[in-house]
């Protein structure tokens, strides 16, 4: 039972990488096609806003490149802590964190959280937030601690999947991850999005 | 029967103190270091062995295991890093 928890937490210390990467692989494309007809777009590496008439091509570009980007830091960062560090178990882990961040978008879009949604956006626009029903506010803060469940998930995934990839024991090798992580945010925002919103 | 190799009293390295011939039963007393191999742990030992006999292949031996490979060269890392210990300090 224990071991089963262990590897719902850290699915990279017993499943063999070919496994993880067809599973990482195919959540990608699923999270591509989600994104592109939920109309969503990764305007940051963990960060979502609606984009009326994003292309499938511009959803696959922005997958990829959060993802490109994110493993190409931590890989740099893990060869740096253990030279024996394996890319394809890096980027393994950084596929699969982002499967719970997917499954959120999915839960956001059952018709009525995304009608509780517009509902509370509209209500902001408007300035009108006493309008918002209770049955709203209760759903949205369901649905909020939801998705903060699922963000820390995709967080202790990737940081397992990190761990087991470099090795890591040390705090400094933590720090550095968490570094990386703000980093990558921060190219993505900064320099790579505008790219991206031009394809 | 497992060797012991640690004092379960103090817990300090054990050393071998007589060896013994089944057939014509010549004792020998001495105070013998045991050999490195015989050091480590059960698990430690078994494992070195079946690393061994999978020809050395990391893969292989995580597969037996159930184990993925990065698991596993961690797993064996930190035996090296054991043993460097041990030779160093010994």
């Amino acid at each position: 039972m224990a071991k089963n928890w262990k590897t719902v937490f850290n699915p990279f210390e017993r499943y063999p990488e070919k496994n993880l990467a067809i599973a990482g692989i195919v959540s990608l494309l699923l999270s591509v096609l989600l994104f592109w007809w939920a109309g969503q777009t990764n305007d940051g590496v963990y960060h979502v806003s609606p984009k009326a008439g994003l292309s499938l091509a511009g959803a696959l570009s922005e997958a990829i490149v959060c993802t490109l980007l994110v493993c190409g830091l931590l890989a740099a960062l893990g060869k740096a802590i253990n030279p024996r560090t394996r890319i394809i178990d890096v980027l393994n882990a950084t596929l699969i964190h982002r499967i719970p961040l997917t499954i959120g978008i999915l839960i956001l879009q059952l018709p009525f959280i995304k009608s509780v949604m517009d509902q509370i956006l509209l209500a902001v626009k408007n300035n009108r937030l006493e309008t918002l029903s209770g049955s709203a506010l209760w759903i949205s803060t369901v649905v909020g601690l939801l998705m903060t469940a699922f963000l820390v998930y995709a967080i202790v995934l990737l940081v397992n999947g990190f761990r087991t990839a470099v090795h890591a024991r040390k705090a400094i090798h933590y720090l550095g991850f968490a570094a990386a992580l703000i980093v990558a945010e921060i190219i993505y925002r900064l320099l790579l999005y505008p790219q991206l919103l031009k394809l | 029967m497992k060797l012991p190799v640690y004092c379960p009293s103090c817990e300090n390295p054990l050393k071998v103190s007589q060896l013994k011939c089944d057939a014509c039963n010549t004792q020998v007393n001495g105070n013998y270091e045991l050999p490195l191999y015989l050091k480590l742990s059960r698990e430690e030992q078994d494992f070195i062995m079946e690393f061994f006999l999978a020809s050395g292949s990391i893969k292989e031996i995580s597969k037996q295991a159930g184990i993925s490979y990065p698991t596993m060269r961690n797993k064996m890392d930190d035996m090296i890093e054991k043993i460097k210990k041990m030779t160093s300090n010994g």
